[in-house]
Order: C-alpha cells, then sequence, then structure tokens
C-alpha cells in the first residue's frame, strides 16, 4: 500500500515514514502543500496521511482539493491543533480521520489498518481467501491453520492481492504500492516475490494472467 | 422621554398662569369673600401640586425601570455569547453609557480572542516536539539496529532541545508582557555585553562556518536598562542571524553613539535571505514567522526582541542591507542621562517590588 505522508517537522515526519516502512507500508513523505500536490498529481495514492499547519498554507486545502476532484482516498489528520472546531472542519472537508499530537504509534498505525479496511469495504480485521488467513495487525499468514512465514514484500504484495481479492492487480500497480520514491526497484522483483509466495501458499493460489497481471480468489470461489 | 419634562413644564407654567390670574381676580373682591375666594384658587393648586409630586417621582422611576429591562436584555445578551449590548431602543440619557460599556467589551474581546490564539499556538508548538520526542522513542524500543538506535536519539535530543528553548522563550514573554512589570534597570555597559553574548554564540556559528565578528568605535556606551532582558535582547537577535543565515555567511555586530539624539545604535547584519517588507511588521507579533519554507525558529524570539525595545523607549527596525542580500536589524536604545535623586529613590523602589515579583515567578 502506497501512502503520503504530509508533514513539515522533520523528526515526526521521518519517524512516521519509517514507522509505515517496518509496517509494509510504501510510504512518501513531503513537507509542504505544493509538493504534496504535486505527488498526489504524479502518483497513485491509496491513503494520504496529513498535517495541518504547513509552510506554505493549509492541508485542509490539500484536502479540499482533493475531495473536490472526487478522489476518494482515506484522509488522516494528524495536528498539534486540539481545538474542536479544527477537528470538525476537517472532518466535514472530507477527512476519515483524526489524531492530535503527541500520538501512540500503535494508535496511528491501527486507525490506518481501519481506514484501509474500509476503503476496502470490509469491516472483518483479517483477510480470508480459501485456507489462507492474513491478519494485518499481527503480520501474520496462516494456511489451514497453520503459520507461514513470509518476508515484508511478498507480505505486501500478498495483502495487497487478497485486498483486492478477485480483481487482476498488474505488475506496475504492484510495484507502485510496493515502493517509495527513496527505495531502489529491483527489476523482476514481483515475479520473484510471487514466485515465493507461491513455493508457501501452493502453485494456484495467485494466478497469472499473462501480460494483465496477478489475482487470488477464482479458484476458491 | 424629553416628553416627559416638556409635560412638567407645561404643567407648572399652566399652575402659575391660573394662580396668578385667580390671584388678580380676588384682589378685585370684598374684604370679606377675599378668604373664600383664596381658598377656591387654591383649590385647583393642590390637584396640581398632587400630578407634579407624582410625575417628579415617576421620571427616574421610569429611567430606573428602562436600566432594569435593560439590564435583563444583557443578562440575555451574555448568555448567548453576544460581544456587545443591543442598542435598540435603548433612551437617550442611557445610551452613551451603554455604548461605553460596549467599547469597553469589544476591547476586552480583542484581547482575550489573543490570549486564546497565544494558548492555541502555544499548545501546537509544545505538542509538536512532544510529538516527536515519542514517536522516535517508541522506534528506538522496536528495533534493535543499533544505527537506528542511535539516530532515533538524536532526533529525541534535538526534540528535547527545541521544545526547552521554547518553553524559556514562553516564560520570558509572559513575564515581559505582564503589564506590570518592571524591569530593575541599571548602568549596563552595552559593548561589554555585546562582546560576552557574540563570544558566546561563537560555538554555534563555527558549526556553520558563519564569521560572527562584533566591532565598536567605543570603549564602553552606557545604557540605563535590565542587563538580563539586554542579554535575552542581543542573544535572539543573534541567535536569529545565525539561523537564518546559510553555511558560510557572514554576521556583523556594531554598537554605536548617536550624541545628538543620545542613543545607542546596534546594529546586526547578516547574509541570510532577508525579510520581506510585507512581513516586516508581522514577524514582531507573537508566533509569526517568516516567509514560507521557514520553520525553524519558536515564533517568539522577535516578539520578545520588540517587547524588550519598548520597555526601554526604544526602537526597532528592520531593513535591507546596502549590498546584496540579508537583513539588518537597527535598535536604537537611549544612552544613560544623568540620574535625578527622584529617579534613584524610585529605582530602589522597584527593586523591591520586583525581588517580590521574582518570588512569585
Amino acid at each position: 500500500m502506497r501512502v503520503l505522508i504530509v508533514e513539515d517537522d522533520k523528526i515526526i515526519g521521518d519517524g512516521i515514514s519509517q514507522a509505515l516502512e517496518m509496517e509494509h507500508y510504501a510510504a512518501d513523505w513531503v513537507e509542504d502543500v505544493e509538493s504534496a500536490k504535486t505527488a498526489l498529481l504524479t502518483t497513485d495514492y491509496e491513503m494520504l496521511v496529513l498535517d495541518v499547519g504547513l509552510p506554505d498554507g493549509s492541508g485542509f486545502e490539500i484536502l479540499r482539493s482533493l475531495r473536490k476532484k472526487n478522489n476518494d482516498m482515506p484522509v488522516l489528520i494528524l495536528t498539534a491543533y486540539d481545538d474542536i472546531s479544527y477537528r470538525v472542519e476537517g472532518l466535514d472537508l472530507g477527512a476519515d480521520d483524526y489524531l492530535i499530537k503527541p500520538f501512540k504509534l500503535e494508535e496511528l498505525l491501527a486507525r490506518l489498518r481501519a481506514l484501509r479496511r474500509r476503503a476496502g469495504g470490509r469491516s472483518n480485521p483479517v483477510l480470508q481467501v480459501g485456507d489462507v488467513i492474513l491478519d494485518p495487525s499481527a503480520n501474520k499468514v496462516t494456511r489451514a491453520g497453520e503459520t507461514i512465514h513470509i518476508g515484508p514484500k511478498e507480505f505486501a504484495i500478498l495483502h495487497a492481492l487478497m485486498e483486492k481479492c478477485g480483481r487482476v492487480l498488474s505488475k506496475a500497480q504492484l510495484e507502485e504500492s510496493l515502493y517509495g520514491w527513496n527505495m531502489e526497484v529491483e527489476s523482476n522483483t514481483v515475479e520473484v516475490h510471487i514466485h515465493g509466495l507461491r513455493k508457501k501458499l501452493g502453485r494456484d493460489f495467485i494466478e497469472t494472467l499473462r501480460n494483465v497481471g496477478y489475482r487470488v480468489g477464482i479458484n476458491e470461489k | 422621554m424629553k416628553n416627559e419634562y416638556k409635560n412638567v413644564i407645561t404643567i407648572v407654567l399652566i399652575a402659575c398662569i391660573v394662580f396668578g390670574w385667580g390671584l388678580s381676580l380676588t384682589l378685585a373682591f370684598p374684604e370679606h369673600v377675599k378668604p373664600i375666594m383664596m381658598f377656591a384658587i387654591l383649590l385647583p393648586v393642590i390637584p396640581t401640586s398632587i400630578v407634579l409630586w407624582i410625575l417628579s417621582r415617576s421620571v427616574p422611576q421610569n429611567i430606573l425601570k428602562k436600566i432594569h429591562e435593560i439590564s435583563i436584555r444583557v443578562e440575555k445578551d451574555l448568555e448567548r455569547e453576544r460581544i456587545a449590548l443591543d442598542t435598540t431602543d435603548i433612551p437617550e440619557e442611557v445610551l452613551s453609557f451603554v455604548n461605553v460599556i460596549n467599547r469597553l467589551l469589544s476591547y476586552h474581546h480583542d484581547r482575550y480572542q489573543q490570549e486564546r490564539d497565544f494558548t492555541a499556538h502555544a499548545s501546537h508548538e509544545l505538542r509538536t516536539p512532544l510529538a516527536g520526542i515519542r514517536l522516535q522513542t517508541e522506534l528506538a524500543m522496536a528495533t534493535n539496529d543499533p544505527v537506528k538506535q542511535k539516530n532515533a536519539l538524536k532526533n529525541v535530543m534535538k526534540s528535547i532541545d527545541r521544545s526547552t528553548r521554547l518553553v524559556e522563550q514562553l516564560l520570558t514573554i509572559s513575564r515581559l508582557t505582564n503589564e506590570n512589570v518592571d524591569l530593575v534597570k541599571e548602568q549596563v555597559d552595552l559593548v561589554s555585553l555585546l562582546g560576552r553574548t557574540v563570544k558566546d554564540n561563537m560555538d554555534a556559528a563555527k558549526k556553520k562556518n558563519i564569521s560572527l565578528s562584533f566591532s565598536s568605535n567605543n570603549e564602553s556606551i552606557f545604557v540605563d536598562a535590565s542587563e538580563d532582558s539586554l542579554n535575552i535582547l542581543v542573544d535572539n537577535l543573534i541567535r536569529n542571524a545565525l539561523t537564518y543565515t546559510p553555511n558560510d555567511g557572514k554576521v556583523n555586530v556594531n554598537v554605536t553613539t548617536d550624541m545628538e539624539s543620545m542613543h545607542a545604535i546596534l546594529t546586526i547584519e547578516d547574509t541570510g535571505p532577508g525579510i520581506p517588507v510585507y512581513l516586516r511588521d508581522r514577524v514582531m507579533k507573537r508566533f509569526e514567522k517568516g516567509d514560507k519554507g521557514v520553520k525553524t525558529g519558536t515564533g517568539l524570539g522577535l516578539a520578545i526582541v520588540k517587547r524588550i525595545v519598548d520597555l526601554h523607549g526604544g526602537q526597532i527596525n528592520l531593513q535591507d542591507v546596502e549590498h546584496g542580500e540579508g537583513l539588518r536589524v537597527l535598535v536604537t536604545l537611549p544612552v544613560r542621562h544623568h540620574k535625578s535623586r527622584i529617579q534613584e529613590m524610585n529605582m530602589a523602589e522597584q527593586l523591591q517590588k520586583e525581588s517580590f515579583e521574582i518570588d512569585e515567578w
């Protein structure tokens, strides 16, 4: 999952980026309104973590223009302004959640998971396709009740595929959700990870559609 | 309301005319009828007086009643948190009073709003480094990688320094903006004070390879000032210059006197980006920072500087430097005059007050 962080405080921005990467998100971090708008134009983000007080304007500005374009990506506002009127304004402008600084990291991560779930139209915190169960909060995958050890990139790919169960994701889409700007993209890496996943979950779990992409969940339905 | 006075005057006039007319008539009557006639004439005067008496009571009572009505309305206004009293239907006699109250309310509303904004800003500024500390600590605890841990700890340190500085600045500004602030002024030598502050900031300058220099043609320049406040003033200005000047730049501090106007003139020039003219007043206000992209300071430094300059009867100006980019801060302070005996006595009093205030802090 590709996330954009808009945060002008260097220490917080750096911290959130690191934390999200630890949780297998591909996170990009920008520090002002201008760069945020550019980033949103050029990259397909699935989630936005937004600070309000930015050096060249307000985060609300970004939110407003996003919703105006009917972009319905989940937006979590993260700000040190605790005034009720700010919260109400943010939520009424189309934010999905609001967290006040200082915050607990686990709470931020849980809220992001909840937003991701809701965006996918689900309420069940775990994903299940056939006998494979993926638990995003515990970073755990089981197959027929048995825990399967998979690497962080494999986890991210599997999460993306299971989230869009039954739908095809192209190699480019998977790559986009795997790598932030500051990460090196190795060629063939999606193929390598898909190969790894098949080894662990069985040959037929992930289906390849030649020149189109990958999907899970058709065989099980 | 005015009409009621008119009525009273009319009634008094009529009563006088009737009484005078009756009196003149009685003079024409025979001697034995006169007392009866006098009594007959007095008869209309009695009810007239009663009416007059009632009116004379009712006029102020009417006003009192109106005031009572207004006070009920004011109470309702307050419940609705209105900042001005409704002036419709207010009698003229009370209107000016209500207007004065409205001015007072609006003054206090503005002050309250300013304080609210200040508190909101202050809490925002305090929460941000705390969020950084919390986040980086959690990251350090979540990893076993010593490089990452060290990096997180460095960030924690930075955030702690930032909040420490902020708390110091907040305390300074709240002490200085206290309306009853009474600085203990003494003879302060600006030349040696500047020399010391420049020296204290040398390390910070070296870190950015900035050449920080101090010059003065005078051996000493005495001003009547609070030494602590002047230290804060000069330190803030030099720190600002060092913060906004890019690596390998220059910061020049100079102090001289203008004997004609009896002022000391302190200038601090840097080779930073400067402050555009339209922002120069704004940056002197609390929590107002420079142009976009600049977000390093606490937003209080120049507000503190401005307040200290004001408290010393001086002036501060932000200007362009003559050649190339940069900012010149120009501060003028009155130099020390001959002190009279009365002033010295006042100083002794101030000293007592100040020590009392320090106890409170």
